[in-house]
């Protein structure tokens, strides 16, 4: 049997010397890193300009479902407690969100087989609910500017999208970081208390799982991201979709404050299981939700 | 923050940063990659940057999840490694003896790894380490114990240094 040995005297001369620096070489300068950081900051504000333009096309949207005819309106999923009134203006704020936020298709993943597909980027909260268990609006949570996107999952070879699977982003911009905190608590609350909503899908046994923090790995900005995942089973699905009625819906939702910023991203697909590994990235929405937060923080 | 301030930063922290992350995922040429990118971020972000607590944890936390994406993506074979920083010059080789240790550091579980080296090298009250992992303190105190007795063990059999690195595998 080997000798015992104390790693702590090891650990203390490593934290005394090159734990500390001593040793370490500085082969860069902190001019260099400057340059890198203005070079990431005129990236950034590239993004934001062509965003800006995306954004003054997208105003439209929301005026198209003032009128009734919201391209989500053939998704029957309204929520009576939704506020029905969209929080959008006819003039976009200094501060408003603009739609290049929200995640692209190229962002988007699911598995090798399947991949979400941005069906819809809007401004405001519009006519739909941003979340299958929301029971009000963004904008009645006190957000100033509200983006949402709507995506459907889509299969090789497949014509039609998969049947009963959404994903849905929202980002909302509020005055203050507690507010954004205070609106994520409500939000937080709706899901794991969904069991009324889930009925309009006609589900009748809704359960959340667990609560797990955003993957360590991939976020950031860790100090300054506040994120959780929060998964979630509803049955039964309806048997235009699983005649065998082995299958539940599966959810997860991405909630996260970012600064004055909230984001919920969250996902629905029917199935008997979901593994995702994390030695691979783990859930789509905990590989999609830090590229949520970058696109954001990009914008600033 | 302004230009002096980030550069006085820059040079107090530099080192030390480097050698905390050099621990944690046992490639020196990495974490001076990693740290720098850290850096940049910071600068690019100053604004934000400015009101961070703890600067100092926010370049180690950035420079260390840089480093764990940057392995990941290596391992899926998505892209080659990000090398907007290339050295101009290899990193030297560090003392023999810190080499054991970081081998042997290699060998751990990645939390009881973050852990140790927080607490016992960049010299962090529990408290502040369980804020930096976002584990509860008294994880973070079991996984120092189980660490310093795996450590032992590894640091007391040579013949348990080789291979098994965790980052760099």
């Amino acid at each position: 049997m080997p000798e015992q040995h104390d790693p702590l005297d090891d650990l203390t001369r490593f934290g005394a010397g090159i734990g500390a620096g001593s040793g370490v070489p500085m082969p860069f300068s902190a001019g260099e890193a400057r340059q890198r950081g203005d070079r990431l900051r005129r990236r950034r504000r590239a993004l934001v300009a062509g965003g800006s333009a995306l954004a003054v096309a997208a105003v439209a949207v929301p005026v198209f479902a003032l009128a009734g005819g919201s391209p989500r309106a053939d998704d029957d999923r309204g929520l009576t407690a939704v506020d029905p009134t969209p929080s959008v203006s006819a003039s976009v704020p200094a501060t408003a969100l603009p739609t290049a936020v929200l995640l692209t298709d190229d962002d988007t993943v699911y598995n090798e087989g399947s991949d979400w597909v941005r069906t819809g980027a809007y401004e405001g909260d519009g006519q739909e609910p941003f979340h299958p268990c929301a029971r009000a609006t963004l904008a009645s949570l006190g957000a100033a500017s509200v983006v949402v996107g709507d995506y459907e999952l889509r299969s090789p070879g497949q014509d039609q999208p998969a049947r009963g699977a959404l994903l849905q982003e929202a980002v909302a911009r509020f005055d203050s970081e507690d507010a954004a905190r205070a609106a994520r608590a409500t939000v937080v609350g709706w899901i794991r208390d969904c069991g009324e909503a889930v009925r309009t899908f006609g589900a009748t046994a809704y359960r959340t799982l667990q609560t797990r923090r955003l993957d360590a790995g991939a976020a950031v900005d860790a100090q300054i991201i506040d994120a959780r995942i929060i998964d979630a089973q509803y049955s039964p699905v309806d048997t235009s979709i699983d005649p065998s009625g082995d299958s539940a819906y599966i959810a997860e939702t991405g909630v996260a404050v970012q600064g004055s910023d909230l984001v919920v991203l969250g996902s629905q697909v029917v199935g008997q299981d979901y593994n995702f590994l994390p030695e691979e990235g783990g859930t789509p929405v905990n590989r999609m939700l830090p590229v949520a937060l970058e696109r954001l923080r990009d914008s600033r | 923050m302004d230009a002096q301030e980030f550069d006085d930063f820059y040079a107090a922290s530099f080192r030390k940063v480097t050698g905390q992350v050099y621990a944690m995922i046992g490639d020196l040429d990495e974490a001076g990659e990693c740290v720098q990118e850290a850096f940049a971020r910071a600068w690019a972000h100053r604004r934000t940057f400015g009101r961070v607590e703890h600067p100092e944890a926010w370049v180690r936390t950035t420079a260390y999840r840089l480093a764990v994406s940057r392995w990941r993506r290596r391992k899926r074979g998505e892209r080659a490694p990000d090398r907007a920083l290339a050295l101009g010059e290899a990193i030297a080789a560090v003392d023999e003896s810190h080499v054991a240790l970081v081998a042997a550091l290699r060998q751990l579980p990645e939390a009881q790894r973050q852990a140790l080296v927080l607490h016992h090298i960049a010299d962090l009250p529990v408290a502040q380490v369980a804020a930096e992992v976002g584990a509860p303190e008294g994880t973070v105190k079991a996984r120092l114990s189980r660490g310093r007795a795996a450590l032992a063990v590894l640091l007391a059999d040579d013949s348990g240094l080789a291979g098994g690195g965790v980052i760099n595998a």
